[in-house]
């Protein structure tokens, strides 16, 4: 039974620092951390009262995750059901209120019942020093393998691009909105310029920092062709890259 | 007694007398003792971790240019044989192992495959239908609303249960969406996993034979793929394989306490199932019907009662569900049910229908894959077997032993009918499940038998022999032989096909555009669309690419289909596709010889009134709300 109040215990304060976190900020550890408890918590605890007897270790852990899955799934339909938005105070509320219940549940059942005789109650297999040392090599390799796949991604090469548009709000519109994004893993230098009626208009020396952007509002004047030409390096006779609003056909790279 | 179920059946055979108690010779016996083994289990745990960081290593390898090179797919084969070889080595071996050394290996393997699936895409979700939900989960963050549409997978929002167990976890946690969905499905996946071997633990009444079926259920070409990947049918499989479980405790014959726990515990789990995954439900509700048909055959009528009762619970929330919440189930499951019909009338009718082929396996592949076929088609009637002489009375392994009849069907199906690979692997999931108990049967009496008549090399054809059906598992499942490590940007492709230029063209569309336009977009483009970008993808538009011309007719269907956007893929013009098809619904299929045209791509340079508003390089993407006809 002092497995079960120590339980008991740490569940109840899981959910009362998660339901404090709501309106006190903690560093993003301790909210991890509470958030995975929290989130497991009353899977645990209604195994523990609906096992409340012979079942060995596996099934009652299985359970236990499956309710940990399962409770929210059902809880949440009944608060969306409720007309509950289910933001971040009505996921801790609801996981709270479960783990406080069934916290109650089985310190009420502490006198009311009978408890299962220690010896029958089927524990957990121990686990040998070497084979908590394999667990533990293995789970550094495997934890090795995901840090030199994440290094991988990050560092695999994509060519690099530049983003350029030229949007309007309807067909007709009376401004554009013009924009250049570098996405081209350096800083790089850009020229630009706006033709309308194929006439040269404005004409932009840019340069912009990997990921920075560059936007504009131009006006238009109804049917008026506006196209863009964008440069680069300075000094290139040939777009590259080009947009357009309406028929630019004549105009075109 | 087998060797491995001593404690076992002590703990069950006393409990639940309706089952005759199991003798079983057949099954292996052991040999040696433990203190001899030549491999310990510990010494298999550092192995199969080692084979997880030697794939690991082929992948990054891909990533920096070696796709394609055979020392890194040789490099990833060895990893994933050291992941697999342990375990089959260990459950198939002569020695004696106890119950945690058997669970052991089993949670290993899972949790190695499952850690390689991470380290294929490690820092977000590149495949489309994890995308989908990924899309439905900050969907559900952002509005706190379960009703807000996908438009890439509308039903989704019916079927919530993923979203809303990964949204709790992201939020109360600060987890990201990624993070939280990794989580969550790496968790239901193990708890799967798990379930099906105590399922399989308890109706055998032996743990080596659970630890053998469930290696065999990891020949499933799906388990490490889609059953494990951010969807909702994994979340589904663990209520699934929960509530399988708990109906076996219910149908024993215990007291009113303990069976009332377990129906609420399988209560909850049926409900959780029907509204996470619709043909998960299904499923479910088809195995308690078959449980409780079993049960009334073999006598046990008030166990046939409580399963009853479960399959009425079972069924009844799934028509209710169907019903009243997501009442567009049936139209989005009717092309599924009316292919299979149709596969299945022409087979009837001795014709032998092909689908469009998309690009050919290797021939290793399909050799590795007819071998399968044939060496779980003759395991699964010495199981039949052994079913019969030992198991008759018992209601779960007689049930399971029907059910493993839908093997055949599927093998039909694969072989037979129209796009019938794909078919037979969506159904693998829940086939494999009767299919491996029942395979595990026929192979332990294999083994047992080899072993009488002291033939040593009976274990090691029986390692190498699960060995040859999860290697087909893995080289016919997923990721495609052409997408086995992750690599540069292939045209028309899986996860391949979503790089940073196709994440910021769709960000760009969302940010820039607003959400919901209806867009056309090749087969790479339409998911990333779809899901970073929160478009409206429009999956029958090929007719927009191929010519060189715009006719009228092109133009009413692209008002009737109210597009708004088309993306042009530039790279569509250099390269084949990998898939086999540029489009999501492409009547060429699997028939291109040479790249599109690049003038059926250009062609929106020159249509009246059409803006070209983004040019990204390879992605460039114009706006026909103006268009005209101008022939």
């Amino acid at each position: 039974m002092r497995h079960r109040q120590v339980a008991v215990a740490i569940t109840a304060v899981v959910a009362v620092s998660s339901c404090v976190t709501v309106f006190v900020g903690v560093p993003i550890l301790l909210k991890n951390v509470l958030g995975i408890g929290l989130l497991a918590a009353p899977g645990y605890i209604w195994a523990e009262i609906l096992l409340n007897y012979h079942v060995d270790w596996l099934q009652r852990a299985a359970v236990a995750v499956g309710l940990a899955l399962a409770l929210p799934v059902l809880g949440g339909l009944a608060l969306h059901a409720a007309g509950v938005a289910l933001h971040r105070s009505a996921w801790i509320g609801l996981l709270a209120a479960l783990v406080l219940t069934g916290d109650t549940i089985l310190l009420a059942r502490r006198r009311a019942v009978r408890p299962v005789p220690q010896a029958r109650r089927p524990e957990a297999p121990r686990v040998s020093v070497h084979r908590a040392l394999a667990l533990g090599i293995a789970a550094a390799v495997a934890i090795g393998a995901l840090g030199l796949a994440r290094a991988g991604a990050v560092g695999q090469q994509y060519h690099g691009f530049t983003q350029l548009w030229l949007t309007t709000r309807a067909p007709k519109a009376s401004t554009v909105s013009l924009g250049v994004s570098n996405h081209e893993g350096k800083t790089v230098r850009y020229r630009l310029q706006v033709l309308k009626a194929r006439h040269l208009v404005a004409t932009w020396n840019l340069t912009l920092a990997n990921g920075g952007t560059w936007r504009r509002t131009i006006s238009s004047v109804g049917n008026q062709v506006v196209s863009v030409n964008l440069y680069k390096p300075p000094g290139s006779t040939h777009p590259y890259r080009h947009v357009a609003t309406g028929n630019y056909g004549a105009s075109g790279p | 007694m087998t060797l491995s179920d001593n404690r076992i059946s002590r703990q069950l055979a006393g409990r639940h007398r309706q089952y005759e108690p199991v003798v079983d010779p057949a099954a292996m016996r052991p040999h040696r003792s433990a203190s001899t083994a030549f491999l310990p289990v510990s010494a298999g745990v550092i192995i199969s971790a080692a084979g997880v960081l030697l794939a690991a290593d082929a992948y990054t390898a891909g990533r920096f240019g070696y796709a394609n090179s055979a020392w890194a797919d040789r490099a990833y084969w060895l990893g994933q044989a050291f992941i697999v070889l342990p375990a089959a080595a260990l459950l198939l071996s002569q020695r004696l192992i106890r119950e945690s050394e058997a669970v052991t290996l089993v949670v290993v393997l899972t949790v190695a495959e499952y850690v390689l699936k991470i380290c294929y895409s490690p820092t977000a979700f590149t495949f489309a239908d994890e995308l989908e939900h990924w899309r439905s989960t900050v969907n559900v963050l952002h509005s706190g609303n379960l009703s807000t549409v996908n438009y890439l997978l509308p039903i989704s929002p019916h079927y919530p249960g993923l979203e809303e167990v990964t949204a709790a976890l992201a939020s109360v946690s600060g987890f990201s969406v990624y993070i939280s969905g990794l989580i969550i499905a790496g968790t239901a996946h193990l708890l799967f996993v798990c379930t099906l071997y105590l399922l399989f633990r308890n109706i055998s009444r032996s743990y080596r034979i659970a630890g053998v079926a469930v290696l065999l259920y990891s020949s499933n070409p799906d388990l490490a793929s889609f059953d494990s990947m951010f969807l909702y049918q994994t979340l589904a499989l663990a209520f699934l394989g929960l509530a399988m479980l708990a109906a076996w405790h219910v149908g024993l014959r215990q007291k009113g306490m303990r069976r009332a726990s377990w129906l609420t515990i399988a209560t909850v789990a049926i409900l959780a199932t029907v509204v996470t995954h619709h043909v998960t439900s299904v499923v479910l509700a088809a195995v308690l019907v078959l449980v409780t048909m079993t049960s009334l055959v073999t006598g046990y009528r008030r166990s046939a009662a409580c399963l009853a009762a479960l399959t009425l619970l079972c069924g009844g929330g799934v028509a209710c569900w169907v019903a009243f919440a997501a009442p567009g189930t049936v139209g989005y499951l009717r092309p599924f049910a009316a292919g299979v019909l149709h596969s299945f009338q022409g087979l009837l009718s001795g014709g032998h229908i092909h689908g469009p082929s998309t690009a050919a396996a290797p021939f290793s592949n399909r050799v590795l894959g007819a071998a399968a076929v044939l060496l779980i088609s003759v395991l699964v009637p010495i199981g039949w077997h052994r079913v019969w002489r030992r198991y008759r009375r018992q209601t779960w392994i007689v049930s399971m032993a029907v059910g493993a009849v839908t093997w055949y069907a599927i093998v039909a199906v694969r072989f037979m009918a129209a796009d019938g690979s794909e078919l037979a692997g969506r159904a693998a999931t829940f086939v494999f499940i009767p299919v491996s108990l029942i395979a595990a049967l026929g192979l332990t009496q294999l083994v047992g038998v080899g072993l009488k008549h002291r033939r040593r090399f009976a274990a090691a054809g029986a390692v190498i022999l699960v060995l040859a059906l999860i290697f087909n598992g893995m080289a016919n499942g997923w990721p495609p032989y052409w997408e086995r490590l992750p690599g540069a940007h292939q045209v028309a492709g899986f996860e391949r096909s979503v790089g940073p230029e196709e994440i910021a063209g769709a960000k760009w569309a969302l940010a820039t555009l607003g959400p919901g336009n209806r867009f056309a977009a090749d087969f790479g483009n339409f998911p990333v669309l779809g899901t970073y970008g929160d478009q409206d993808p429009v999956r029958d538009d090929s007719y927009l690419y191929l010519s060189s011309n715009l006719t009228l007719a092109d133009v009413v269907k692209t008002m009737n289909q109210a597009i708004r956007y088309v993306l042009v893929d530039r790279r569509l013009s250099q390269f084949l596709p990998a898939s086999g098809q540029y489009f999501p619904d492409d009547p060429n299929a699997g028939k291109y010889k040479r790249p599109l045209p690049a003038d059926g791509l250009a062609k929106w340079n020159h249509v009246a009134h059409v803006s070209r508003i983004y040019d990204s390089g390879n992605i460039v993407i114009y706006d026909i709300r103006g268009m005209q006809y101008a022939p």
